[in-house]
């Protein structure tokens, strides 16, 4: 299949597969096009799989550099508390808060699990996300039943504390 | 009776068993409360997982169009490509050759050394002394001559040779002064060497077309209107007495006062304000264009270095460059120190805290010698403590 076609058709998706990944949209963009540019290189036989791989790839790499960013969120979280809420935008606060806590939550699923349940939410079926992770196909349907619930659970979690927490990716 | 094990019951959910499974599950919830009910938990751990995700969504962005991808993976595919094209044997024998020619020049240097008592001689004194002051210079002139060794002898017959390269020759072989331009230049490295870069997060190094044409012309001597500029003359004094770093043929060589005359002139059509005349560069380059260390965060992750004009930056001074230091937080805001050296010129004034609202937060303050300007779009409190870490 043409590439450009796939980068127009998926470009979106790979983005927003790595911003839930590494929550950073600048990055996730870069990376995006990185896989891309790696893809042309490579010319791989089947290149969304091969997208999402080295995307999946590149966003862990990227997650060896967050525990920097986690002890500066202890700043942001003061800081959070301190910020008188400005009128009108408490929808916004609140916004924030929400994806904050969703991004600490997914981030307290395993790798493998985290990446399964991106991966079936970009579109994918169970046999790509077997291949794309290296997994038997047999296991994606456990993998997933494990991911949804952890999720849902850690959220719970911190919605009852109030507050998000580090983000480990 | 063995109840529906839960990844069956997810694969069921999501279309993925095979119709025998799919038969057999829906026979058994039929007949089985409890797995009914772990199902129906199921279908909602499953909407509840999509809905929270949902929530995740990147704002909407234009991408780069197909061909600038394109362009980006022909720009780094054409040096692998001639990487790969570079057989074993031709890479023997050019080590060789290499290996030959710094012989070669090494007898050169070691010939034009004094040798032995002799050489203290009334007519050699002046060129020992002129040997013994500049000895340092004088090793890192053999490895420039290396260099444009290399670089004259990749470059086609036709192409002439850069006054930089020529100048470092002559200095070398035909005993004219060591090349006292040269402190007064700034090497930046190419554009290309970052397209050969693998590692993704490596920023591309954008210069302005301006600087691309002064790389091009590889003006030797900086205009006399941009040394009418006082603070740009201390700022080259100042780079004369740093130790001049050796010049790869990779490099180009850019005149600083032209540098940062051309970046004080508005472009036509071009926007001012703080981020229009911005460009991304290496943190070694943006060191040595500030004339002094980069002031970091060092808690935070550095996304990219940008240098531009003082002018452009709020209470900077014009004539010197700005860096900043463009830095995510977790949640992918960015914050941005800002800092310009201003030299002895500075005025001698104590160190000031002071905060602006706007659509960002930011500290501005000085320490005499440095400005330093600190933005985000987080609290006051948030920014003052960061300003309390700049290292």
């Amino acid at each position: 299949m043409d590439l450009s076609q796939i980068y127009r058709e998926h470009y979106r998706s790979l983005v927003r597969f790595l911003y839930r990944r590494i929550g950073d949209q600048a990055r996730a963009e870069d990376l995006a096009q990185e896989a891309f540019v790696r893809a042309i290189e490579h010319q791989p036989a089947r290149p969304r799989a091969w997208l999402f791989t080295v995307a999946a790839n590149l966003a862990r790499d990227e997650g060896r550099r967050a525990s920097v960013r986690r002890r500066h969120l202890t700043l942001l979280k003061a800081e959070a508390e301190a910020r008188p809420p400005e009128p009108g935008p408490e929808v916004a606060l609140e916004r924030r808060e929400t994806v904050l806590r969703v991004q600490a939550a997914l981030s307290r699923l395993a790798e493998r699990d985290r990446e399964a349940l991106l991966l079936w939410e970009e579109g994918f079926n169970y046999d790509e996300i077997a291949e794309v992770l290296g997994l038997s196909r047999g296991s994606i349907g456990t993998t997933l039943g494990r991911a949804r619930t952890r999720l849902a659970a850690a959220y719970e979690e911190l919605e009852h504390k109030g507050s998000g927490e580090d983000v480990a990716y | 009776m063995s109840h529906i094990d839960e990844g069956s019951l997810h694969a069921y959910l999501d279309g993925a068993a095979t119709e025998r499974e799919r038969q057999e599950i829906a026979a058994h919830v039929a007949g089985c409360v409890e797995c009914r009910k772990r199902l129906d938990r199921a279908a909602s751990l499953s909407s509840r997982a999509a809905e929270l995700l949902a929530e995740l969504e990147p704002r909407s962005a234009q991408p780069p169009s197909w061909r600038e991808i394109e362009e980006r993976a022909s720009a780094r595919g054409g040096g692998a490509a001639r990487r790969r094209l570079v057989r074993p044997s031709i890479a023997w024998a050019a080590s060789i050759a290499l290996a030959f020619g710094v012989g070669w020049l090494s007898s050169s240097y070691w010939a034009q050394l004094p040798a032995g008592p002799d050489a203290l001689s009334p007519n050699n004194e002046s060129r020992i002394t002129g040997q013994d002051a500049n000895e340092a210079q004088l090793q890192v002139r053999t490895s420039s001559e290396e260099d444009a060794v290399r670089t004259s002898a990749a470059r086609p017959a036709t192409e002439p040779e850069p006054p930089a390269v020529a100048a470092s020759r002559g200095g070398a072989t035909e005993g004219a002064p060591p090349p006292a331009a040269a402190p007064l230049e700034v090497s930046v490295p190419r554009r290309e060497r970052a397209g050969e870069l693998d590692d993704a997060r490596a920023e591309p190094i954008v210069l302005p077309a301006l600087a691309e044409q002064a790389a091009t012309d590889r003006v030797a001597a900086a205009p006399a209107k941009a040394r009418a500029d006082e603070p740009a003359l201390e700022r080259e004094a100042a780079l004369e007495k740093r130790e001049q770093p050796a010049v790869r043929p990779e490099q180009v060589r850019i005149p600083i006062a032209e540098m940062l005359a051309q970046y004080e002139e508005p472009r036509d059509g071009a926007e001012e304000g703080a981020g229009t005349k911005f460009f991304a560069v290496q943190p070694e380059d943006a060191a040595v264009w500030l004339g002094s260390q980069l002031r970091t965060l060092p808690e935070l992750h550095l996304k990219r270095v940008e240098l531009g004009p003082g002018s452009a930056i709020p209470g900077g001074r014009a004539g010197l460059p700005a860096v900043k230091l463009i830095y995510a937080d977790a949640a992918g805001s960015e914050i941005v120190l800002i800092q310009q050296l201003l030299g002895s010129a500075a005025p001698d004034e104590a160190p000031e805290l002071s905060a602006a609202t706007s659509a960002a937060n930011s500290y501005r303050w000085t320490d005499g010698r440095y400005l330093l300007i600190l933005q985000g779009s987080i609290s006051a409190d948030s920014l003052r403590a960061l300003a309390d870490r700049v290292r």
